[in-house]
């Protein structure tokens, strides 16, 4: 029992050391981003020269899951990481053969070509953080 | 329930055993996943790798999902070895626990350090990947199954288990005498694990052996006291009375992580779509 307490006690100032070395070290623009945009979101994709664009936050997951995107047009899926070492920083998209490291910090561009209409899936490189885009016609 | 029975009180026993296991369990695999949902892999928010980040970074990887790999292993290994090694006393139980960290370690300078030179990341491909994974966690869904019943049930209540798995558990759980633990430790490197992985593509640019090899080494040494905790505890917790709840426990979360990883590995090659979220 005593050695359960300890234990317990030990991964507390554990969790605890982390959470206060991470606070000081960052600045202060650099919050945790909020695990709550479950929902489809079309903010995220644009047009540019006739290549749609749609962005990914990756860390901590990929934000958002579920994006929504056209059909059939030159797509480029852009990945955007800051400060990432967590397991979103290695990219997998079975469908395309793909994995992908991302830098800690910065902007990767995927070519999708004109992807047809259907859910495209991916996850991080241990398979648990997942994305999708729904091309629609 | 008659005490002129202690085959039938001794068969209780072993069902209480459970009652307070499954809970245990539950309550270790709701944290793990209340963890990972708090978002603990946000906690990192620098951009530049010092030793010192290099460090909390292995704090906060032993806690996020690379502990359902190489924590989930190395609990389905040490619990296995302190519950076989019921002869040893002292130091000498503890060698094949030290062999693993030493391996782990050392592995990590000197690969890290390789990286630092050689300018290229040692990562294995997507069916190296997958078919290391589906081995890990095949071992660990023997080991955990094993654990389950080491202590209390008798080869009488023994569920028929397969004789070839029952003797490959057998054969892993003998081979403390060997350098295995030393060449598992060593193996962790390449684990699928996020922040291994994106440590490693910043070893790259350090261009040096020492640099490399120290920000991996700072690394290890980040993630060592929670899998020290990890593989340790089975060693202090075995002699006490608990320990049949123990080794349970330990067995049903080695099962859950076992699952845990082999269905994830089946999503990285596309063969069903993800499906967790941590």
């Amino acid at each position: 029992m005593k050695n359960t307490i300890t234990a317990i006690l030990i991964a507390l100032v554990l969790i605890g050391g982390a959470f206060i070395f991470s606070k000081s070290s960052s600045g202060p623009d650099t919050g945790p981003i909020v695990n709550n945009n479950n929902g489809v979101s079309g903010s995220n994709v644009k047009i540019e020269n006739g290549v749609q664009i749609i962005e990914l936050k990756a860390k901590g997951g990929y934000f958002p899951r579920t994006s929504v995107a056209k059909a059939g047009i030159p797509t480029i899926l852009r990945f955007n990481t800051s400060g990432t070492f967590d397991c979103s920083s290695a990219v997998r998209i079975p469908s395309m053969n793909l994995s992908r490291n991302l830098p800690i910090s910065g902007a990767t561009d995927i070519e999708l070509g004109n992807p047809s209409a259907g859910t495209f899936r991916g996850s991080c490189g241990m398979g648990m953080y997942p994305f999708e885009v729904e091309f629609q016609n | 329930m008659s005490t002129s029975c202690p085959l039938c009180e001794k068969k209780e026993t072993k069902w209480a055993d459970f009652k307070i296991a499954v809970p245990i369990a539950i309550a270790f695999v709701g944290l793990f996943i209340m963890l990972q949902k708090l978002g603990i892999v946000n906690l990192v928010n620098t951009s530049s790798v010092t030793y010192g980040t290099a460090f909390v970074i292995g704090i906060i990887a032993s806690l996020s999902t690379c502990l359902a790999v190489v924590g989930g292993l190395l609990l389905s290994m040490s619990a296995t070895f302190a519950s076989t090694s019921q002869g040893l006393r002292g130091a000498g139980r503890f060698k094949p626990i030290f062999l693993f960290h030493a391996g782990r370690i050392v592995s990590f300078f000197i690969l890290g350090g390789l990286i630092g030179v050689v300018g290229s990341a040692f990562q294995l491909g997507i069916s190296g990947t997958f078919v290391l994974g589906i081995i890990i966690g095949i071992v660990m869904l023997i080991l955990g199954i094993n654990l389950l019943d080491v202590f209390h049930f008798t080869k009488k209540f023994q569920p028929a288990m397969p004789k070839f798995i029952s003797r490959h558990a057998l054969g892993i759980s003998k081979l403390n005498h060997s350098l295995t633990p030393l060449l598992v430790g060593v193996a962790t490197f390449f684990l699928p694990c996020g922040f291994t992985q994106s440590m490693q593509i910043y070893t790259l640019s350090t261009g040096n052996f020492l640099q490399g090899g120290l920000t991996m080494l700072s690394f290890a040494l980040g993630t060592l006291p929670v899998l020290a905790l990890v593989s340790f505890s089975s060693f202090s917790i075995k002699d006490s009375s608990k320990s049949g709840v123990f080794f349970k426990s330990a067995g049903l979360i080695v099962i859950i992580f076992a699952l845990f990883n082999l269905i994830n590995n089946l999503v990285i090659i596309g063969l069903i779509p993800p499906v967790f979220n941590f």
